[in-house]
């Protein structure tokens, strides 16, 4: 389980700090940087995985724009249930941010507090799962991360545990028109990019390692969340496969191309499948808005859902939400509210509703409150600048 | 063809609902709105939440059903009951009627109290558990604490039991609230 999240001079964070539970709900105005965690995360992860470099990942417009330093530090606390904490840690330096020129100065991975990966931009350390005896020299790459390097070994299932978890890290922030029905070659894709442009390869490359994801997707989109839907249907096609839909129909099932459905079903489609990987594989779910694209009736029942997934322990769920249907839902046991001022850092407070906030039937709703940006009641302090506009506007 | 909503479950937190869902999920009742409190406890706010929603059925003709889950805690049960009939009475609402898909459900002397007695009904331990302990405090002797992850699986053994033929020791209100949930399925299936 992911528990929190350090990062400090890149975009919007400064020394910001992010704690998490099985579920949490980042809440906040446009801006505040909800959106902003989630693809850290994403980018952590493909660091980590060894699917992309610092070069790409951590481009100087990543940087604080209103911080001079040229070192950006990230630390992720990690939880699993067999072996403990891990903490792991990533500076990254700017050194010619004019030529886009970064290099990892500083890789390291701990577990209970004893190291089992130290690595500068000199050399790097690999420690064996005992934390005993000398440890093994490898080389450092600088734009590389060095775990994402390390074979699976028996005497490195410790450090090979924390990275799968990392590939078991699923981070959605869906944008169905970008989604294709083709899915070209015959490329594995293990995670699927965030916008799931690439979602059709995904299912195929799942599919191929384990059925029953599929299978388990195709029965509740059948049961509950698609009337009509049957099963899914890839056909090749020279190189390529299309990935298509069988729907109910007279007197033969009809057969759609993923790309021909409409937004809120291909929404449905992808939350789907991630639920059914999520809770086939465990780790983490992280969405921004699920219920962007869906009907209101799909909305509750999804949030009912992960809700459910999340405190029964099958997987870990951070969301962004702004719909009030999840505010209202999950913003008073699970919020945790981001804000900034307009040029600076993101701010972070838990949402703790004031005893007077719900006592009776004419109580305001969470969402309302929010809506009108009297998040007192919720335990939030509001920058000092939104305050001084506020105090202005009652003085005109 | 939107998703339709049949039944409204109103409770003080997700642990009564995910127990209320384990049982009517079991019993083919899946399309559920739910309804919860966001502090997460307080008997007003559910007895004028299911009053509301009892309104909203009969005023819209829509839905099948209404279900509340509050805890006694330590109130009194007759207490509790004729607390929300007044309510339901005083909006001309009539009674809560299972079999009218009107359900109101009371454990005493919380849901723990629930929780505990069909984790050991299933595991076949014997443990003494009254109605009166707290025991969202302090587990049963010999017993783990229940989990989150507990409870739909509590709900859903309920729904293996016979209300007629419940083993010895079962709560008197958990007697009673098993067969409400009968009647209530079988209202809200027609």
């Amino acid at each position: 389980m992911l528990v929190r999240l350090y990062a400090d001079n890149y975009r919007c964070f400064s020394a910001f700090t992010l704690e998490l539970g099985s579920l949490s709900v980042l809440l906040g105005s446009n801006g505040s940087g909800k959106s902003t965690v989630l693809e850290l995360f994403a980018k952590l992860r493909d660091f980590v995985t060894g699917q992309g470099r610092s070069l790409d990942l951590f481009p100087p417009e990543t940087l604080c724009r209103w911080d001079k330093r040229i070192e950006q530090t990230f630390e992720l606390a990690v939880k699993l249930e067999e072996y403990g904490e891990y903490v792991y840690r990533l500076r990254i330096r700017h050194e010619a941010p004019e030529r886009s020129l970064n290099k990892v100065v500083e890789e390291t991975l701990s577990l209970n507090g004893k190291p089992l990966f130290e690595g500068n931009d000199k050399e790097i350390w690999l420690h064996n799962d005992e934390q005993a005896g000398n440890p093994v020299k490898m080389q450092p790459d600088w734009h590389i991360s060095g775990i994402s390097r390390v074979y699976d070994r028996n005497e490195n299932e410790k450090l090979i545990a924390f990275r799968k978890s990392f590939e078991n890290m699923l981070v959605l922030q869906l944008n169905p028109g970008l989604v294709r029905a083709v899915a070209p070659g015959k490329q594995f894709i293990e995670v699927p990019k965030p916008d799931c442009s690439d979602f059709s390869g995904w299912l195929r490359s799942i599919s191929m390692g384990d059925t029953l994801i599929g299978r388990r997707a195709e029965e509740n989109l059948a049961k509950e969340t698609l009337p009509g839907f049957l099963l899914f249907q890839p056909t090749p096609s020279g190189d390529s496969n299309i990935l298509e839909c069988l729907f109910e129909a007279k007197p033969k099932p009809l057969k759609l191309r993923l790309d021909e459905l409409s937004s809120g079903q291909i929404a449905l489609i992808i939350l789907e499948v991630a639920i059914a990987a999520a809770t086939e594989r465990g780790g983490a779910l992280l969405l921004d808005e699920p219920s962007n694209y869906l009907g209101l009736p799909e909305i509750q029942p999804l949030l009912v859902r992960l809700q459910d997934a999340a405190l029964e322990g099958r997987f870990q769920v951070v969301m962004t939400a702004h719909h009030p249907i999840a505010v209202d839902l999950l913003a008073a046991g699970y919020g945790v509210w981001l804000d900034r001022e307009p040029t600076g850092p993101a701010r972070v407070h838990r949402v703790q509703l004031a005893d007077s906030t719900m006592d009776d039937k004419s109580a305001m709703r969470v969402s309302d409150l929010m809506a009108r940006g009297w998040v007192s009641a919720l335990g939030i302090s509001r920058p000092a600048a939104s305050q001084e506009a506020s105090s202005t506007a009652a003085v005109q | 063809m939107p998703r339709v909503c049949n039944i409204v479950l109103v409770c003080e937190g997700w642990r009564d609902s995910a127990f209320a869902r384990g049982f009517l999920e079991s019993s083919g009742n899946r399309r559920i709105t739910l309804k919860t409190n966001p502090r997460g406890s307080g008997h007003d706010w559910v007895k004028s939440q299911f009053v509301e929603e009892v309104a909203n059925m009969k005023r819209f003709s829509e839905g099948r059903g209404v279900l509340g889950l509050l805890d006694e805690d330590g109130q009194g049960v007759s207490e509790r009951k004729r607390d929300i009939a007044d309510a339901l009475r005083g909006r001309n609402l009539g009674s809560f009627l299972a079999s009218e898909g009107r359900c109101l459900l009371l454990p005493a002397r919380n849901l723990e109290t629930w929780l505990y007695w069909l984790k050991s009904c299933q595991s076949r331990m014997l443990v003494s558990i009254d109605e009166t302990t707290n025991f969202k405090r302090q587990p049963p002797t010999g017993m783990a604490r229940i989990a989150d992850r507990d409870c739909r699986p509590a709900g859903e053994y309920l729904h293996t039991l016979d209300h007629t033929q419940l083993p010895g020791g079962c709560p008197s209100m958990l007697r009673e609230g098993l067969a409400q949930l009968r009647d209530f399925v079988n209202a809200v299936r027609h």
